[in-house]
């Protein structure tokens, strides 16, 4: 009896003063050596986790609770501090590393005793501030705004004008007056087709005859292309082409050419593969309009598949959410996102989506490309066009003999090389030499795979298909990616519909428990996703992003082409509608044009009718001292803005103005008929980068190559979309190069001298002139204009300089 | 109105960073411009900088790495100058500047494949599309001389991220750093996109006197358009640029004595010995960052013969730009960085060779805010992996940029919703080899 007493006696005795022991022993600690790094003072919660509140040191961080109360060896704080791992063991080195042995007891002891701990409230864990945004007004039901009333009633033609009028008067603002005709004419062509008006045009019926040509779906297609981050090669390690991408270019054209409903556009691009499709050729077209979800950018050279499958399903994730929702849902990948209410569980319940899809966005492999996939192969009943390009059935057949040859070398060294293996066979080969067997043969793999054995072109796809329920069996015997050095990690392990572990702090090496697929809680408005046995969910996440209940995508959608149209969006940063964006300027507008969207059945040409018909669309872009102090940026639209024409406008333009211009559709592109490889670099490589920066040729500039990291000059010059990011909105700059490139460029030489051949067919200086700025500018020439080019001069020499200042001005370079 | 109301009353103006709100504290004796060598391919440190007499000792022996054996250097290392740097004999011509340089022996970085780490210590990632170091430098420090542009790449890479290593990504362009040449052609025959007229001089300044008219007579009746201030200046600039970049770019001005101090003529010499002249002539004329890339030093096999000739290749040139600095004053504000995207194993490929290593390499600094002569980092035995004062890719951005007078820490911009840093949520400052 005894000894338990006294036992007792002394565990009463440290409960008693066991608050004076944490003030003592534990309190100074935590503020002296770990508060720095995980306090709300300091600003800084490292690993999730606050060590300044009970709150938060029970709560723990990523890792779990750091302390549990009468359990050292489960509370993560004690592992941590008893620094049994340079890496993990806190303090960090930096920090003055491990602490002395008898703190360390002292922590031990007070877990052990419970851990008292008499802090409170002030210092709370907060579990993310997104969540506060819930109520942010992307977030909220799209309404029905009544049409305001206008003092006013005279200037508005449509409801458009009512509502941007109400906005200005409110502000004691009225709008400028209208564009003259010339001017609007110009504007209309541009800002539909990107092609100028020429010399002489009917107006009769001109807006249903620019909607329905071709050359406006190729405009408003390349808008798209900007968002969708079209690319033909993959950026990244290792820029690798990607020959099918035109096929989603031309699908795209296609179905803004035939008005195809917005939220069946939408549908498609995500679960084209998952609809019912009337024969193969519609299959076939579905198929390449999931190629929005296999082009984006990819580091090919990675060693580790897992990884590999991780980054890809993110990219996929960061393309769909802010193309579609104007949300950054990537930014949760490794924490809960910071402005937003999207939690990292939001992230993986959609990102298990993407890893039970299966993406086929093809690439050549080999050494520095390890990550390939194969490419969807078409029947022949679907039709499909190739380009030309032909391999003559010799050829084949000889590399063919010579694949074999190299897969049995190749083979018989991967396996004299597995520990345990009898020496012989490749035993004596360094790594370096297996490396460039594997290499060699999977480059001729991938050059006669495109091939029939005839020599043809194989029609191909690049898109998305979702991955079998069971994952299949492994074959052994395949040479695991990377080659010899390689990571341990044969496959990706994500071979099979599943949902994703979550990733703690986004590392493949930390998994949590998976999270069921579905939607974002607080985006999706309570409603959940009914994935069907033995799907992805894919075909459900695109039924609800294109739905007419989505808070998001009819938003971001009318006011993506609002901005197209003005060069500025009702909400500016047109990608991001996230609580970090910008408010809308005029959100009752905003939600009237995404209702009359919906109404209209998602047609965007109707869309567009509507706006440009509207008188505030055909405002002027003339200065207003007044109205400039009163709102310098034009926020309220009380004019027009004047926006300098975008790269594929200046290029199409002065190919038009000088004749040039070859208007029919090209098949493919110059990236189609290189077939599979690098561009650029050391090996393999099946186009210069130069053939990139100096691709030409007479065809609209959307069907120039679009590579990543290299770009056609004349596009990259005039600030074209990194096709390596969403982009609605592109840049403007406006700096030295381009002039040197206006001055000086070989292409900008042969336009103007085209185009002074053009007009010099006019007799006489006057009207050369004439003719040259309507070709130019749209409009005949003002009296200075005229004086100031006839001291050039009426030679030849003196058009060729005059029509090269032309193209060099502000009335040309802007659409006004 | 005129533009500079303009830029008071609008959010369109271009507006260069406060240093005031960045300053790191190093600030009035930060270095202005950088010149970074980098030596693509990533050069063996073991057989360069970082002497290791014990990995000779045990040539033969197992390796760290399993299943491998030791390779010593052949070549003699000695200390050099007053700091005692041990450097191998295939830097003659170096070793006698040791003094002016500060080694960094632990650098690591992680991941052992060449695109990767390019990228990675061009733009502090490998998986993303993110700015250059020298598009930040550009758009923390802005412009010293605006008949140039601020950021100059000599003969990139075009494997490797191509581009996206000198790129502004979501940086205003005009932090783009701009291209002359490329790997594998001699410099001697590269220049700036576009900067030669076809035309006569009076024909086309006569072309650019109609341009200046139209766009003078369009803000006459619009009255205001910033837009075409902006057009009108940009082609001042560029006639300015077309005068002045042929002059920087030409090497004929320089003396015989200041071409031989570069190497230049010597076949060895020649393309390093040019691209390092011409970093200098650029700095000097006000270029913000010059890079210059030297490959290949990816000596797998057939290093006895293939790390020589790499070494000579840069060695003398790099005395010459060093001395040269130095001679004109601008040492000490310009700082100077070498290295590669890693380093090599102590242990043998082949027979002749080494494989990639990211656990230890070698870089160095040269110049303004630099300790000159000291050496910070230290490996194992072998130089398998640095042991102490390890300093990781994060850590060297956040040094230089801190060296030039900017905190990492602070140096961000707002992209996509958030703020981004060329270190992302890393970086420690190397404070031991602040001067």
């Amino acid at each position: 009896m005894k000894p338990q007493i006294a036992l007792l006696l002394i565990a009463s005795a440290a409960a008693a003063s066991e608050h004076d022991f944490f003030e003592a022993k534990i309190r100074p600690v935590l503020a002296e050596k770990c508060y720095g790094c995980h306090s709300v003072e300091s600003g800084k919660a490292k690993g999730g986790l606050l060590l300044d509140s009970r709150e938060g040191i029970r709560t723990g961080g990523d890792t779990g609770p750091a302390v549990v109360p009468r359990d050292p060896e489960k509370s993560v704080l004690i592992g941590a501090i008893r620094w049994h791992d340079p890496d993990t063991g806190m303090p960090p080195k930096n920090k003055g590393g491990k602490l002395p042995a008898s703190v360390i007891a002292d922590f031990e002891t007070w877990v052990r005793t419970g851990a008292a701990d008499p802090r409170e409230g002030g210092a709370a864990a907060k579990k993310y501030d997104g969540m506060a945004a819930k109520g942010w007004w992307a977030y909220q039901p799209i309404s029905r705004p009544k049409v305001p009333a206008t003092k006013n009633t005279a200037w508005a033609r449509t409801d458009i004008d009512r509502f941007i009028l109400a906005k200005l008067e409110a502000r004691g603002l009225e709008p400028v007056g209208r564009a003259d005709s010339a001017t609007l004419v110009r504007r209309l062509y541009l800002d539909l087709t990107g092609l100028p008006p020429g010399d002489e045009v009917v107006t009769d019926g001109l807006l249903d005859r620019l909607l329905d040509s071709r050359a406006f779906a190729e405009r408003w297609a390349r808008h798209w292309l900007d968002v969708a981050r079209y690319a033909e090669t993959t950026g990244g390690d290792v820029n690798v082409t990607l020959p099918e991408a035109w096929r989603y270019r031309d699908y795209v054209i296609d179905s803004i050419h035939a008005d195809k409903p917005f939220d069946r556009f939408i549908r498609e691009q995500l679960a084209g593969d998952l609809l019912p499709s009337k024969g193969e050729a519609e299959r076939a077209r579905n198929l390449i309009a999931t190629g929005f979800l296999a082009i984006g950018a990819k580091s090919l050279n990675g060693t580790d598949p897992r990884q590999f499958a991780v980054d890809l399903a993110d990219e996929q994730i960061d393309a769909v959410s802010q193309a579609f929702l104007g949300v950054t849902l990537s930014c949760a990948r490794c924490h809960d996102h910071k402005f937003d209410p999207i939690s990292q569980r939001d992230y993986t319940a959609v990102a298990g989506i993407f890893l039970s899809t299966d993406t086929r966005f093809g690439t050549a492999g080999g050494v520095r490309a390890r990550n390939a996939s194969s490419l969807i192969e078409a029947p022949d009943a679907a039709g499909l066009a190739t380009v030309p390009r032909k391999m003559d059935p010799q050829t084949w057949q000889r590399k063919s003999t010579q694949l074999e040859k190299l897969a049995a070398q190749r083979d018989q060294a991967l396996a004299s090389r597995r520990p345990g293996a009898r020496s012989g066979g490749g035993a004596e080969m360094t790594g370096f030499d297996v490396v460039r067997l594997i290499t060699e043969a999977k480059k001729i793999e991938m050059e006669i795979g495109a091939f029939r054995s005839d020599g043809t072109l194989k029609p191909k796809i690049m898109g998305v298909l979702d991955k079998p329920l069971a994952a299949p069996a492994t074959d052994r015997r395949k040479p695991g990616i990377g080659g010899p050095n390689a990571s341990r990690r044969a496959d990706s392990g994500f071979l099979a519909i599943a949902d994703s572990p979550l990733f703690i702090r986004g590392s493949i090496e930390n998994e949590a428990a998976a999270v069921t697929r579905g939607l974002p809680e607080i985006l999706g408005g309570g409603k959940q996703l009914r994935i069907p046995a033995g799907s992805s969910g894919r075909l459900q996440l695109a039924e609800w992003i294109a739905s007419r209940e989505n808070t998001l995508t009819a938003r971001v959608t009318v006011n993506r082409v609002w901005h197209w149209l003005f060069g500025k969006g009702l909400v500016e940063t047109v990608d991001n509608f996230g609580a970090s964006g910008a408010a809308p300027t005029h959100p009752e507008l905003l939600d009237h044009l995404a209702q009359q969207f919906i109404d209209d059945g998602w047609s965007l040409k109707k869309l567009i009718r509507r706006i440009v018909t509207s008188n505030v669309y055909q405002l002027d872009t003339m200065h207003s001292e007044p109205r400039h102090l009163a709102d310098p940026d034009n926020r309220l639209f009380w004019r027009m803005n004047a926006r300098r024409l975008d790269a594929e406008t200046i290029r199409d333009c002065m190919l038009a103005i000088s004749g040039q211009i070859d208007l029919t559709p090209p098949r493919g592109s110059v990236i189609a008929l290189a077939g599979d490889g690098p561009v650029g670099g050391e090996r393999f490589r099946v186009l210069e980068e130069e053939a990139i920066e100096t691709a030409n040729g007479r065809h609209r500039s959307l069907y120039l190559p679009v590579a990543r990291t290299v770009q056609s000059e004349a596009l990259a010059l005039f600030d074209f979309s990194d096709p390596s990011i969403v982009r609605g909105a592109r840049e403007t700059t406006i700096v030295p190069p381009q002039a040197l490139y206006l001055m000086n460029s070989a292409f900008v030489s042969e336009a103007a001298g085209a185009m002074a051949s053009r007009v010099m067919s006019r007799p006489g200086f006057d009207q050369r002139f004439d003719l040259a700025c309507r070709l130019a500018f749209g409009r005949a020439p003002h009296p200075d204009e005229t004086a100031a080019a006839r001291r050039l001069g009426d030679s030849r020499e003196s058009w060729v300089t005059i029509c090269r200042a032309l193209l060099s001005s502000a009335d040309f370079l802007f659409i006004n | 109105m005129n533009r500079r109301r303009f830029l008071q009353t609008s959010s369109l103006g271009f507006g260069w960073l406060g240093l005031s709100a960045l300053a790191s504290g190093a600030a009035a004796k930060s270095p202005k411009r950088v010149i970074f060598l980098c030596m693509r391919g990533a050069p063996s440190h073991v057989d360069t900088f970082d002497y290791k007499p014990k990995l000779n000792a045990d040539t033969g022996k197992p390796g760290p790495r399993p299943g491998t054996q030791l390779l010593g250097s052949r070549w003699k290392f000695s200390q050099h100058g007053r700091s005692g740097h041990w450097m191998s004999g295939l830097f003659p011509h170096l070793a006698t500047c040791a003094d002016e340089l500060c080694f960094l022996h632990g650098m690591q970085t992680d991941v052992p494949a060449h695109p990767q780490a390019y990228l990675r210590m061009h733009t502090g990632s490998s998986q993303f599309v993110r700015p250059s170091l020298g598009a930040w430098t550009q758009y923390g420090l802005g412009s010293l001389n605006e008949n140039l542009p601020g950021f100059i790449t000599l003969s990139p890479p075009s494997g490797l991220g191509g581009a996206q290593n000198y790129g502004s990504a979501f940086l205003p362009a005009r932090h783009q750093g701009t291209r002359i040449g490329v790997e594998k052609r001699p410099i001697a025959q590269a220049q700036v996109a576009n900067l030669k007229s076809a035309q006569s001089g009076d024909a086309q300044r006569a072309g650019l006197d109609l341009v200046r008219t139209l766009n003078e007579s369009k803000l006459r009746r619009e009255q205001h358009d910033p837009q075409v201030d902006g057009l009108i200046e940009s082609f001042e600039l560029a006639y300015r640029m077309q005068g002045e970049m042929p002059g920087v770019m030409d090497l004929g001005k320089e003396s015989a004595a200041t071409k031989k101090l570069y190497g230049i003529g010597d076949a060895v010499t020649d393309d390093f010995g040019r691209k390092c002249l011409l970093a200098r002539r650029m700095v000097e004329a006000g270029v913000r960052f010059v890079e210059i890339n030297h490959g290949d030093w990816d000596h797998h096999f057939n290093l006895g013969d293939a790390l020589p000739a790499s070494c000579a290749a840069v060695d003398l040139p790099l005395r010459g730009l060093l001395t040269d600095l130095k001679s004109r004053g601008l040492l000490k504000d310009t700082l100077v960085i070498w290295g590669g995207e890693f380093g090599r194993t102590p242990h043998a490929e082949g027979q002749d060779g080494r494989d990639h290593n990211v656990k230890a390499f070698t870089m160095w600094m040269a110049g303004g805010g630099v300790k000159a002569g000291a050496r910070h980092g230290v490996t194992d035995d072998y130089g398998y992996e640095a042991v102490a004062g390890q300093v990781s890719i994060h850590d060297w951005h956040a040094t230089l940029l801190h060296l030039l007078g900017l905190d990492h820490e602070k140096l961000t911009y707002r992209h996509a919703g958030r703020d981004f840093r060329l270190t992302d949520v890393h970086g420690r400052v190397v404070r031991e080899i602040l001067a």
